[in-house]
């Protein structure tokens, strides 16, 4: 028989050999072995994991930084004018998303206080990202809301510019178009991939903002020696 | 030199913005809600008067700006300075905003893209192209419903949060 009572802040647990011999209290124990486990080993995986390094060093980081570019305007453009490269397209999009989240160590996935309790595991998020990520994660945040602005307003006024550029090259003087007619011809391909070039440029942008800067090639203690 | 010339320049500025006392009828809980409300209603009734006539857009667009200023000098331009220039309050606050914006701004996207999305899929499905003729004034109206907002939307965030505490 098992008994347990308290005495201030102390809770004793007694167990007879009836009770720790109880296959379901085995059970249990050993469930939550494994569980603690589990949660260690993700810890850890998540801060000190070297195999994916090739992809947060410095160099690692401007190569991604300018592929996200290419792919996210040269390659949909590509994908825009040949519907056998749409699915590609969606594929290179979620894969370069994947390899952002590798290179940054996940710290935008907890930037949600309850981000890890949902999923069974008991981390804190902040077990998972320390002080100087958190102060870049948020300095991130910060860039990329300014870099969408931005890039919005620069797109509209481009258009517009070019709009008057037009209406004045016809006109043989400065002029403001009238009338534009938008014509929405696009395939269902085509709206894939707009539609993807949308998601993408949002979604990546934080880890663009993220900046360039790598983690050193070396550890301090391979430096060391 | 020319670095340190800008930083000394933004310390000086700083140091001016949060020593500034000639603002402070704008910095109490009343008139920050007043001004941040004013600031949403003419975020969103400038692209509405740019729908209809350019001269009522343009002002309307210079009233939101001049209460934006008011808003960012309210604010002791808390929400556009360098880190080092605030204290550990009001980054936190501050960061808590621009990942709350970002988030929102990101959804306002996301729903850019279901609209295309389905709009592309009707026509696909209709066989039919859809045709919009808008004026030049309308285009602008469209570029003031995403600027404004965006524009807006931090300061206003953090003088709504500083509204309520």
């Amino acid at each position: 028989m098992a008994f347990k009572f308290r005495i201030g802040n102390f809770i004793i647990i007694n167990l007879d050999k009836d009770a720790a011999a109880d296959p379901a209290y085995r059970i249990e124990e050993h469930i939550e072995r494994l569980e603690s486990q589990l949660d260690s080993k993700v810890k850890n995986w998540f801060k000190n994991d070297r195999v994916f390094d090739w992809l947060r060093n410095t160099y690692a980081r401007v190569a991604l930084i300018l592929f996200t570019w290419v792919t996210l305007f040269g390659f949909g453009y590509l994908a825009f004018n040949s519907e056998a490269l749409t699915f590609w397209y969606v594929l290179s999009l979620v894969l370069l998303g994947v390899l952002h989240q590798l290179s940054v160590r996940f710290v935008f996935n907890s930037s949600d206080d309850s981000w890890f309790s949902v999923r069974a595991l008991t981390i804190e998020s902040g077990e998972l990202v320390d002080e100087y990520q958190r102060a870049r994660r948020d300095r991130a945040f910060r860039v990329a809301y300014r870099n969408l602005g931005s890039t919005v307003f620069a797109l509209f006024t481009a258009y517009l510019v070019y709009l008057v550029w037009q209406a004045s090259d016809v006109a043989d003087a400065l002029d403001f178009p009238t009338v534009l007619t938008v014509d929405f011809q696009l395939s269902l391909s085509q709206v894939v991939v707009v539609a993807a070039g949308v998601i993408g440029f949002y979604s990546l942008q934080k880890y663009i903002a993220w900046g360039f800067k790598g983690e050193p090639l070396n550890s301090r203690n391979k430096q060391a020696e | 030199m020319t670095n340190t010339k800008k930083e000394d320049k933004t310390a000086l500025r700083v140091e001016k913005l949060m020593q500034d006392t000639k603002w402070e009828w704008a910095r109490t809980t009343t008139s920050l809600r007043v001004i941040s409300f004013a600031a949403i209603a003419f975020a969103v009734s400038t692209p509405i008067a740019f729908w209809f006539e350019n001269i009522a857009g343009i002002a309307f667009a210079l009233i939101l700006l001049v209460l934006f200023s008011v808003l960012r000098v309210a604010l002791r331009d808390v929400a556009d300075l360098p880190d080092r220039y605030l204290d550990e309050r009001q980054r936190t606050v501050r960061n808590a905003i621009y990942l709350k914006a970002y988030q929102y701004l990101a959804g306002f996207f996301g729903l850019i893209t279901i609209a295309i999305f389905v709009t592309g899929l009707v026509a696909d499905v209709s066989d039919q192209n859809l045709t919009v003729e808008l004026s030049f004034d309308q285009i602008s109206a469209l570029a003031w419903l995403f600027v404004g907002p965006i524009m807006i939307a931090p300061n206003v965030a953090l003088a709504l949060s500083k509204g309520t505490k």
